[in-house]
C-alpha cells in the first residue's frame, strides 16, 4: 500500500443542512475539514415536499403545493449560510436544492450523483425529539451510504 | 486536524477498513492513532449459577489471546504507515461503553468505526454498538461501509 499521506483522503464532501443549530455545528465541522484536507464542498439542502391525499387536499383551504416557493427559498437560505461559510474559508462549494419527500433518499441520491466520497452530519435533523438519540433520518443515511458518514453530536446546552 | 483518533476492533476484518482510514487521518495530521478492543462480559445462562470455572478460565483465555491479536494488528500496521499508536485492552463492559469511555479518558477528538461489526444480525440496518456509540459520543464518529 502507497504511503496514506500522499493520497487525497476525501475530495468532495456531501453537507445537507437544514437551517438549524444541529446542522450549522456539522458545517462548521465540515468547512474545517474541507480546508485541512483539501477537499470540496456539496452543500445540500432538502426541500421536503408532503405526499397528500387528492380527496384530503380537495377538503383544505389552502393548498400545500402552493408553498413550493417557500420551500425552495428556505432550502435555498440554508445553503447560502454553507457557501457563505466555504467561501470564508476558501473552499470550493456547490449548492444544491432539492425536492423530495425523503431527506434520507435526497441526501444518498445527491451523494452519488456528485460523486461525494464523504458525507457530513449532524446525528439528528431539526425534527429530533430527543437530544440524545440520533435521528432516524441520520440512520436511514447510514444504513444506505456507500461512503463514510461522519456523524456529529450537538453539543448539550443545558450541561 | 484530528490528533487523537480513536478506533476499536472487533478483531474481524470488519474492523481493518476503519483502521485504514485512521491511519490515513492521522498521516495527514501527524495525530496518533488509539487502538482500543473490547472485551464484553461472558454471557450467562443462569448469572446465579455462575460458570464453571475452568469453562471461564477458557473462555477468558481465549477472549484475551483474540484482544492481543487485535490489537497487534493494529500496531503492525500503524508501523508500516508510520503513524504514532497506541492500544488499550477494555475487559468487563459492553464495547460501545468500553469504546466511549476510552475515547474519553484518552482525550480522543475522533472515533473511526465500522458500521457494524461481529454481533452481525443479517436484518439490521447498522451494528447495535456503533448505534450505541453514535448515540452517546460526544464527538465526532466517522461510519464506514
Amino acid at each position: 500500500m502507497a504511503n496514506p499521506a500522499n493520497t487525497q483522503l476525501y475530495k468532495r464532501i456531501l453537507v445537507p443542512t437544514d437551517g438549524s443549530d444541529v446542522s450549522a455545528a456539522a458545517e462548521h465541522a465540515a468547512v474545517e475539514f474541507a480546508r485541512a484536507h483539501g477537499s470540496e464542498i456539496v452543500a445540500l439542502s432538502v426541500a421536503q415536499t408532503y405526499p397528500t391525499y387528492a380527496a384530503a387536499e380537495a377538503s383544505m383551504a389552502v393548498d400545500p403545493a402552493l408553498d413550493t416557493e417557500g420551500l425552495r427559498a428556505w432550502a435555498e437560505r440554508n445553503v447560502r449560510r454553507v457557501s457563505a461559510a466555504a467561501a470564508g474559508a476558501g473552499v470550493a462549494c456547490t449548492p444544491l436544492t432539492v425536492f423530495s419527500h425523503s431527506a434520507s433518499d435526497a441526501i444518498l441520491d445527491s451523494a452519488r450523483d456528485h460523486g461525494c466520497d464523504l458525507i457530513f452530519m449532524g446525528s439528528h435533523g431539526r425534527r429530533g425529539l430527543s437530544r440524545l438519540l440520533a435521528g432516524s433520518e441520520t440512520q436511514k443515511v447510514l444504513a444506505g451510504a456507500e461512503v463514510p458518514v461522519m456523524v456529529l453530536r450537538p453539543k448539550l446546552k443545558s450541561s | 486536524m484530528y490528533g487523537r483518533i480513536l478506533v476499536p476492533t472487533d478483531g474481524t476484518e470488519r474492523s481493518t477498513g476503519a483502521l485504514e482510514t485512521a491511519l490515513q487521518l492521522a498521516a495527514l495530521s501527524g495525530g496518533v492513532v488509539i487502538g482500543v478492543h473490547a472485551s464484553p462480559p461472558p454471557y450467562v445462562m443462569a448469572p446465579e449459577l455462575g460458570l464453571a470455572a475452568p469453562i471461564h478460565d477458557a473462555w477468558r483465555r481465549e477472549r484475551e489471546q483474540l484482544g492481543q491479536d487485535a490489537v497487534a494488528y493494529i500496531r503492525r500496521r500503524a508501523g508500516e504507515a508510520c503513524v504514532r499508536c497506541e492500544t488499550l485492552l477494555v475487559t468487563g463492559m459492553p464495547p460501545y461503553d468500553a469504546i466511549i469511555s476510552s475515547a474519553r479518558e484518552q482525550l480522543c477528538d475522533l472515533i473511526v468505526m465500522a458500521s457494524r461489526g461481529r454481533g452481525g444480525l443479517a436484518g439490521r440496518l447498522i451494528g447495535s454498538e456503533t448505534w450505541k456509540v453514535l448515540s452517546h459520543s460526544a464527538i465526532p464518529v466517522l461510519v464506514l461501509r
